[in-house]
């Protein structure tokens, strides 16, 4: 019998909150997990706690928005462990949780966002690809609920969680003819971003969970991390191009 | 209530002829290429700046269709490619629908008309489908945004071009008849992808 070798995955803004999660999640599943971000201080500290939790964390410094650093990030990934069976998207600009009015809005930011979010997702995407075509791997891209339905004071970020579903369903349908998977997750979760975005709208805490099915905003770890890892692994071999709601049934369609 | 069905359009030089068919003016939104750190965006955003208070129109068409388009697989896409076709439309949709609903009365109508591929012939269309999905979002938001003043703020999607097909023109044309016919009078804002079930 073959041994599978144990998964090496990274993973994108994983200094905190979904990233964190979905960084853990996979680390109690004894994978190798690459904890990619800007801040190397809280990025060490979530890979340390990666190996407590029963896998091989590490941090490897990473700026989405450039295509050098993004290129040294996966090399050292590729030199330490030998291979990379999976990328996870998750980073998103920083004003991602700030209200504006387009008409106003500079240009300069909206340009942030679209940086972080898609500049980022074709970045990691065509770095990795050598890597995942040799190891059968998969991407998962990170969108949103406000990705499907748009948001009266967040149309920036609804607008390029939007663009990285197109990304996801284009890159799926021609990167599985070389065996590469690529979904995408839309979660809503307990994050420094939405409680930020919470305190910035008083309205919004009751619009988001006035008619939540479940009541509550998802654990990154718990609720969010686990549909990452099962994207991410041998189980979901037959499944490509789709964009699953981690969100406790928030979304009004299905 | 009536309404004058001459829209106001904004597009590029391809949509020039679909701004024709409807027997108005082109006004150009600004398309020059977009690099790594947007310097075209000052002049995108004082485009905006001039546009955004000008006269209103019942009827607003915006149509930034792309003067070649062109597939990329993943592994081939330069940056450059990138810049151009993706980020640079990104912003450009952004600054001219943004422009577009502030000068559309109460009770109008904006349409915004785009290339996007069928989802499952979208492989290596990645940039088109990235611009059309991010467009279909803008569109979401603003008609959110502008719901209040009885603006319907519509996105059609079309694979016509991309696909070659030479009723491209004619279709689109159709599609705007019916959007604001008075038949459609009551229909919420919407986004209608066409070529699929």
């Amino acid at each position: 019998m073959v041994a599978t070798p144990t998964p090496v995955v990274l993973v994108t803004g994983a200094s905190g909150g979904v990233g964190r999660g979905i960084a853990l999640s996979c680390a109690a599943a004894g994978w190798t997990v690459w904890v990619a971000a800007r801040r190397q201080s809280e990025g060490q500290a979530v890979a340390d706690e990666a190996s407590a939790r029963g896998g091989q964390g590490h941090f490897v410094l990473c700026d989405t928005v450039s295509r050098s650093s993004v290129r040294e990030a996966i090399a050292t990934i590729v030199d330490h462990s030998g291979r990379l069976d999976g990328v996870v998207h998750n980073a998103t600009s920083g004003l991602s949780p700030t209200p504006v009015q387009p008409v106003t809005m500079p240009i300069e930011d909206l340009r942030d966002h679209v940086a972080v979010s898609v500049r980022g997702s074709f970045f990691v995407a065509q770095e990795a690809l050598p890597h995942l075509i040799a190891s059968k791997g998969s991407m998962v891209m990170l969108t949103s609920e406000a990705g499907f339905e748009g948001k009266m004071r967040l149309a920036p970020y609804a607008a390029v969680k939007g663009a990285v579903r197109g990304l996801t369903r284009a890159w799926a349908r021609e990167c599985g003819h070389d065996g590469v998977r690529v979904n995408a997750i839309a979660p809503l979760a307990t994050t420094p971003a939405v409680e930020e975005a919470f305190a910035k709208d008083p309205t919004m805490a009751d619009r988001v969970l006035g008619r939540h099915p479940l009541g509550y905003l998802g654990d990154p770890v718990d609720d969010i991390g686990p549909v990452v890892r099962f994207l991410l692994s041998s189980d979901a071999r037959y499944v490509t191009g789709v964009t699953i709601m981690v969100d406790g049934g928030n979304r009004p369609i299905s | 209530m009536t309404i004058d069905l001459a829209p106001w359009f904004l597009g590029t030089e391809a949509a020039g002829d679909l701004a024709a068919q409807m027997g108005v003016p082109l006004t150009l939104v600004p398309t020059e290429v977009f690099d790594e750190a947007w310097s075209p965006g000052r002049d995108l955003e004082a485009w905006r700046e001039g546009e955004v208070n000008g006269e209103r129109y019942d009827v607003v068409v915006v149509a930034l269709l792309a003067p070649d388009l062109v597939a990329h697989s993943l592994a081939e896409l330069t940056d450059d490619d990138w810049y151009a076709q993706c980020e640079g439309p990104f912003a450009q949709w952004f600054a001219a629908l943004t422009v577009a609903t502030e000068r559309c009365n109460d009770r109008g109508v904006v349409i915004a008309f785009c290339d996007r591929p069928v989802p499952k012939d979208s492989g290596n269309w990645a940039l088109t489908a990235c611009v059309s999905d991010g467009v279909e979002l803008m569109v979401r938001s603003l008609a959110l945004i502008h719901e209040a003043r009885g603006v319907r703020v519509h996105f059609v999607g079309t694979p016509a071009r991309i696909e070659g097909k030479s009723h491209a023109q004619t279709a689109l044309h159709d599609r705007f008849l019916m959007l604001v016919s008075g038949d459609a009078a009551s229909m919420p804002s919407t986004v209608l992808y066409e070529g699929e079930m």
